[in-house]
């Protein structure tokens, strides 16, 4: 049966977590979630024509690091501050520069994020936390691609739809019908 | 403008974090906005396929002339296509659109099994990494590497023939462990039988 092998682009960027890391690619038609998990790849497809909408939702993740090694920082410059001999300070300062680099690091990269994709049947994570970095590219990746797929859709056309659906302000909402009777005569 | 498009909007638009309808100025923004409701940083993408109202199933028609062509598993139905891998005919129900061939659901199964379908396969096995990791871990428990690095070695051989990742993935690790193993049982070899002392 002959069926090439779309040809997958990576859209740079790794999510990874314990025990497994996923990677996303871009097909002509599809973006492709691939899940490696010890020896198996799991794939996720996601056709361009029925993605309605991607939410990015900012997590605790990344502000929790910081508490955390912002913490141990704190305790290896106590411990720092409190040696007086050389070796000593030598034995907490490695340590400690190592933990800063972290720190660093990981306020430099920003806050996290959790980004969904949505289509009629199922909602599905891409990865466990991302970066506002890499979340832009990746939508930088996947907007033109689903805009050529299914058309334009700008924040002003959604908010004139949205005005077109409500209904008139000065129609009555009617109200629930009132069940008189008692409910076990009903049951 | 489709019916109920503000409901559409409500399904696919919500806040990830409370599930509340996120109103539609705060959708399709460049930088996130708190949601309304829980005042978490969200970022909401809505595209026109959420207004998009779900097609319905397609259905066999009956055959009401005769001698026209009728579907091989539904002799009551009527063909509409033929299967690009056996032939048959095939009614609306029967035929199975992937990338462009029609194909009936009996010759799927066997192609989805092979891995010759790769547009339906949900998994694969990496090879590769299997043979690494044959190869690698077992250097900490010397004495099985005898066992091990041979059977690594047949699991690298393996990969090249077996489907592997559907996306790019270069061939270094089954290199590696044919370049490794060998060397690993050459020194255990030696190790074993012709260590001085």
């Amino acid at each position: 049966m002959p069926a090439p092998n779309p040809q997958y682009i990576r859209i740079p960027g790794r999510v990874t977590s314990v025990g497994e890391s996923s990677r996303l690619f871009l097909a002509p038609d599809h973006l492709l979630l691939a899940t490696a998990t010890g020896f198996t790849e799991t794939y996720r497809r996601f056709y361009f024509r029925d993605i309605q909408s991607i939410t990015v939702r900012k997590t605790w993740t990344g502000a929790v690091l910081n508490a955390g090694l912002g913490f141990i920082v704190f305790v290896l410059l106590i411990g720092v501050a409190a040696s007086s001999a050389t070796g000593d300070v030598i034995g907490w300062s490695i340590p400690l520069g190592f933990f800063l680099v972290l720190l660093v690091a990981n306020v430099a990269r920003g806050s996290t994020f959790v980004c969904e994709i949505h289509t009629a049947v199922q909602s599905r994570r891409l990865g466990t936390s991302h970066r506002w970095r890499g979340i832009r590219k990746l939508l930088a990746h996947l907007r033109p691609v689903i805009e050529t797929a299914q058309g334009p859709l700008t924040a002003e056309h959604l908010r004139q739809l949205s005005n077109a659906a409500l209904p008139p302000a000065s129609l009555p909402i009617a109200a629930p019908p009132v069940i008189s009777a008692p409910p076990h005569s009903i049951l | 403008m489709p019916a109920g498009a503000l409901e559409m909007i409500a399904a696919s638009a919500v806040c990830p974090q409370c599930k509340c309808p996120i109103p539609a100025e705060f959708c399709n923004l460049s930088e996130p906005a708190p949601c309304p409701s829980c005042r978490t940083s969200v970022l909401v993408q809505v595209f026109p396929a959420a207004f998009h109202e779900t097609a319905a199933g397609q259905t066999a028609e009956p055959i009401v002339e005769a001698g026209t062509a009728s579907c091989f598993y539904h002799q009551q139905k009527k063909a509409v296509t033929h299967c690009d891998v056996c032939g048959r005919f095939l009614c609306a129900l029967c035929e199975v659109d992937i990338g462009g061939q029609h194909i009936c659901p009996i010759c799927l199964r066997p192609g989805k099994k092979k891995g010759k379908l790769a547009s339906l396969d949900s998994s694969r096995t990496l090879w590769d990494s299997a043979a690494l990791v044959l190869c690698l871990v077992p250097i900490i428990v010397w004495p099985v590497v005898i066992v091990t690095a041979p059977a690594a070695m047949t699991v690298a051989i393996l990969s090249f023939y077996k489907p592997g990742s559907l996306v790019p993935r270069r061939r270094w690790r089954s290199i590696l462990v044919l370049a490794l193993s060998p060397l690993e049982i050459l020194f255990w070899v030696w190790y074993s039988f012709f260590r001085p002392g």
